[in-house]
């Protein structure tokens, strides 16, 4: 069997913040995920703003070491590729990674040439000019010669994207992180975009690991789903289980919260509006985490923390009322 | 660091940004002035006895002599020297510092920012002219001394600036993003982050400039500038007496100079952020 391109055990990450004089709180950002990705996978990770996804792109960008936990990248550990530096040299090299924001991830006081070339040159590998502009090709800004000599400000936010997404694939990864790829674009734009990364995936057989809150825009290109809720894994399966029978109470409510596209039937059909804010990560509720805002919460919930059952293969919910949620 | 100046039209530009070409006009005045110096003029500035007293300006004496026979047209243009050296070298001494501690406290933060923002602060709660006069009092008024002197006191004020321009820059995506590339720490700090804080800390450099000029002749005027160069604070000194006697022209001109380069050091500094703001390239 060949080793998970990703394999996440347990991982935990907190942070210390100072609250006051001499007060320190711990802000539990990701406590205690586990997660598989096969290589050719796009594993997706959902949630709202403040469940964790993000902490979790630092984790798998080896941006941030984990406080716990064991995190695995072709069966090699994390905390051994950090130390060492021919490792972490060649894992910067495997796992590159697309941020949300195209206008701050590219330096406005650089050329695209210059931003392309950039990856290159850190890691010492011959380059030349049909290089950056067949990268430049692929991700679909033709002509590339025509690109090459201007600045970030001068190319729309779509452009830039494709920019980033370029830089992505310059040192040939294996593995790409999808920061919200599509968050800070126009609807036309995102399908572009979402079409290009699909294509992408095949022509350099990369592992997508997706970070969203745009559920729908997923289904084209999630193969697994993982939603996160307060730093815990609440539900995690195949993308096509999780569409059709979504089993915890939040997955079906983040389903929901999506506005149907015929505008007859969204006159008719309010939307579901889940009531609440998610759970401030320095002090989570005891209990389930989501009781706060469930509708099926019983005592249970409010005492006891639900662990991660196998409802369907490889299917896994952390609910103790699934038989009412699902009816 | 490389700065983009290929592919900027020099005459746009210059048509673009007033303040440039006026500053330029100006300096370039200057400049000539003083390099041109030794043939413009064969008088020694520092020599008197040219003349027997305080003589208007004439065409033998283009500035006049003050009340000692010196002539000021020749200690105005050989002045030019003094004060550009200081200015340029002090500010040259005061920028490096500023940049590399600002760029070291702003990116690793934590402690050692901590240590340096503190050193920082002993700078600038002190006034900084009263520690500078005490400096050159005791090490004394040497035109070396005055420049390191200068440049001590100068650099906390705009490693500040830089820090803090560092602290919001280092947020960015585009920064994280290097790091994903595997850029060394080095590499993020001179080529990633500085030429997004040259913009600002060339104004801070150009007002660093025509500060030192100020400062050095403030130091000459309260006579405790180098008494071997022909300081435009030292004949303003003088000509404090020579005014008495109707000798405006001991006035007129340092005080000219000085103000015209220090204007015009101050619009090249608007200029050049005109010009290195890549947003204003079209």
């Amino acid at each position: 069997m060949n080793e998970a391109a990703i394999f996440a055990e347990d991982v935990k990450k907190y942070y210390t913040v100072k609250v006051g004089f001499r007060k320190k709180a711990e802000i539990k950002a990701v406590d205690g995920i586990s997660l598989i990705v096969r290589e050719g996978e796009s594993h997706c990770i959902v949630g709202e703003s403040g469940s964790g996804k993000t902490t979790v792109s630092k984790l798998v960008l080896g941006l941030e070491p984990p406080t716990s936990g064991t995190l695995k990248f072709f069966g090699e550990d994390l905390k051994e590729i950090l130390v060492d530096k021919n490792k972490l040299r060649a894992f910067r090299k495997s796992v590159q990674a697309v941020f949300q924001d195209p206008y701050s991830s590219l330096n406005p006081r650089k050329t695209i040439k210059e931003i392309l070339e950039k990856p290159f040159k850190v890691h010492q590998i011959d380059y030349n000019s049909s290089i950056i502009e067949s990268l430049l090709q692929d991700v679909g800004m033709v002509p590339p010669q025509a690109f090459l000599d201007r600045y970030v400000h001068q190319i729309s936010g779509g452009q830039r994207q494709r920019v980033c997404i370029a830089r992505a694939l310059a040192l040939k990864p294996k593995i790409v992180t999808l920061d919200e790829p599509t968050a800070a674009l126009d609807v036309t734009i995102k399908a572009q975009i979402l079409n290009l990364l699909i294509d992408l995936k095949s022509k350099y057989n990369l592992t997508y690991v997706i970070i969203s809150h745009e559920l729908p825009l997923l289904k084209g290109i999630a193969d697994k789903i993982t939603v996160m809720y307060a730093g815990k894994v609440i539900e995690q399966g195949p993308a096509k289980n999780i569409f059709s029978k979504p089993h915890h109470p939040y997955t079906i409510g983040l389903l929901e919260s999506i506005p149907p596209p015929d505008p007859k039937t969204a006159k008719e059909k309010p939307l579901p509006v889940m009531e609440g804010e998610p759970p401030s990560p320095v002090n989570p509720p005891p209990g389930c985490r989501f009781h706060t805002r469930c509708p099926f919460a019983t005592d249970v919930c409010r005492k006891e923390e639900p662990k991660l059952s196998e409802v369907e293969k490889e299917h896994f919910t952390a609910c103790f009322h699934l038989r009412n949620v699902v009816q | 660091m490389r700065l983009k100046l290929s592919n900027i039209n020099i005459k746009q530009t210059l048509r673009r940004s007033r303040s440039l070409t006026l500053s330029l006009i100006l300096l370039i005045t200057i400049l000539f002035l003083g390099t041109m110096a030794s043939f413009l003029t064969d008088k020694d500035p520092l020599k008197t006895g040219y003349s027997t007293g305080l003589t208007p300006p004439n065409s033998d004496f283009l500035m006049g002599t003050d009340q000692l026979g010196r002539d000021v047209f020749s200690w105005t243009i050989y002045g030019v020297r003094t004060a550009l050296f200081v200015s340029v070298t002090s500010t040259t001494l005061t920028v490096l510092t500023a940049v590399l501690v600002g760029l070291f406290a702003g990116y690793f933060g934590g402690k050692p920012d901590q240590l340096l923002m503190r050193i920082t602060d002993f700078f600038l709660s002190i006034p900084r002219f009263i520690l500078i006069i005490f400096a050159v009092i005791i090490f004394g008024p040497t035109l070396l001394n005055i420049i390191l002197i200068l440049s001590i006191f100068s650099w906390p004020s705009i490693a500040r600036i830089v820090r803090a321009e560092v602290f919001t820059i280092k947020e960015r995506e585009y920064i994280q993003a290097s790091r994903v590339i595997g850029a060394s720490n080095i590499d993020i700090m001179f080529n990633e982050i500085l030429p997004n804080v040259i913009p600002p800390m060339l104004v801070a450099s150009a007002l660093q400039m025509s500060d030192a000029i100020l400062v050095e002749a403030a130091l000459s005027f309260l006579g405790l500038g180098d008494p071997n160069v022909p300081s435009w604070g030292r004949m303003l000194a003088i000509a404090r007496q020579a005014i008495y006697a109707g000798g405006w022209w001991t006035l007129l001109y340092p005080a000219l100079f000085i103000t015209i380069s220090v204007l015009a050091i101050n619009l090249l500094a608007d200029g050049l952020n005109d010009i290195l703001n890549p947003k204003t390239i079209r």
